[in-house]
């Protein structure tokens, strides 16, 4: 497990964030995002999905708890599919119910789940992001849990750098 | 009575016309890796309206549907649910919705003890023991949710052949035979005729109530991160008892 703690002061930082994170990903990674409302998990995530080629507007499914975002820009290296879930409406037990390791098992895509201290199952390996205010200001702290996203985090961290 | 059945709670999408107990066509789709349960969404509609075109038949002379109802795939079955249940109101026709695993065992046309397994990971399997002979099936052992080593023991007293059958077969069947025990993978169902029988006996389910059957334990587990953050909170304590 490695931590990597990064300031957020403009909308631009998260967005720079969110495009390191994007770059890198590989289908089958997991992108867990913790954090308070207004902490910038949707925008994160909406940079993810620019970085991915993605063509359609990110929002968050607080109602349909999954968008799947699988149409890419042409030109776009990443072809892979985002899945972006959120479990604000959830409680712990319900998300249960989802049967979401369909999904992170599968291998076929990018899976981002807002929310994510409300689940009680969790991916063998993924990368946890906390977001939280410090002040006026925003900030991210990186943690990898296994392997993959060990290294994932380190082309994030060089990418940021 | 043309009845539709729609299975989509494992990695294979199987649809079954039916009508007077003679299958009308099957349609069957998958069960490779990368299929997974949940891109029946996909190929669930657009596959009613082949097999129904192949068959001769419109979607509006169907008068039933029957549906796997679970457990398998969470968001296989969610799909399966949420169309039969669609169309079964718009067209205004009854709906059953049928255990998994009892229409695997129904659709499998051997005889004996077998047991159908679907897989629940982690080496626990969805399982349950039906005797099939020529005259009907007798359930011995109600569909639930097991770990192997607990499924292995329920079976332990039954001094006969047990076929297993099913995903859960394929992937832990190796684990389970014991001597005199075949382990043998099958998929698909000829959920129609199951069906059929069903809605002639009068038996339905409301459209709008139906729900998905998981069988999931109900998990007591704490959320991931709380317990991390119990365990840092833990490892912190320690630190400071230590000289």
């Amino acid at each position: 497990m490695e931590a990597f703690d990064v300031d957020l002061p403009t909308l631009q930082a998260t967005n720079r964030l969110g495009e390191c994170i994007g770059r890198f990903a590989l289908p089958g990674d997991a992108l867990l995002l913790i954090g308070e409302l207004g902490t910038g998990k949707t925008t994160l995530t909406q940079a993810v999905a620019r970085s991915l080629g993605i063509l359609d507007k990110v929002v968050s499914p607080t109602f349909t708890l999954v968008n799947e975002y699988r149409e890419h820009a042409s030109d776009s290296p990443k072809q892979f599919p985002l899945f972006h879930f959120d479990l604000y409406r959830l409680e712990s037990a319900q998300t249960d119910e989802l049967g979401l390791w369909e999904y992170w098992e599968g291998n076929r895509g990018l899976v981002v789940i807002e929310w994510a201290e409300r689940l009680l199952d969790h991916p063998d390996d993924f990368l946890e992001v906390e977001l939280f205010h410090a002040g006026e200001e925003r900030r991210a702290r990186l943690i990898s849990h296994g392997e993959r996203s060990f290294a994932w985090l380190k082309e994030i961290v060089s990418c940021w750098s | 009575m043309l009845v539709l059945g729609i299975d989509t709670a494992t990695d294979t999408l199987a649809l079954s016309l039916a009508d007077g107990g003679i299958s009308l066509g099957t349609l069957t789709l998958g069960g490779a890796k990368d299929r997974r349960p949940r891109e029946h969404a996909e190929s669930l509609l657009p596959a009613i309206d082949s097999l129904c075109k192949l068959a001769g038949f419109s979607p509006s002379d169907l008068d039933g549907i029957a549906v796997v109802k679970g457990p398998g795939g969470f968001t296989g079955i969610r799909t399966g649910l949420t169309v039969a249940k669609t169309v079964a109101q718009a067209l205004d026709i009854p709906l059953v919705g049928i255990p998994s695993l009892e229409a695997f065992v129904h659709a499998y046309p051997g005889i004996g003890l077998i047991s159908p397994l679907l897989d629940a990971r982690r080496e626990e399997v969805f399982a349950a023991l039906f005797r099939k002979t020529p005259s009907g099936i007798e359930t011995l052992v109600e569909s639930a949710h097991f770990s192997l080593d607990q499924w292995k023991e329920a079976l332990s007293g039954y001094g006969e052949e047990i076929l297993f059958i099913g995903e859960g077969a394929v992937r832990y069947g190796n684990k389970l035979a014991a001597p005199g025990r075949v382990p043998l993978g099958f998929t698909g169902s000829n959920l129609a005729i199951l069906g059929e029988e069903k809605l002639v006996a009068g038996l339905r389910d409301d459209p709008l109530s139906l729900a998905p059957d998981y069988q999931r334990l109900p998990s007591m587990v704490v959320a991931w991160k709380k317990k991390q953050d119990e365990q840092e909170n833990k490892d912190k304590k320690d630190e400071k008892i230590s000289p």
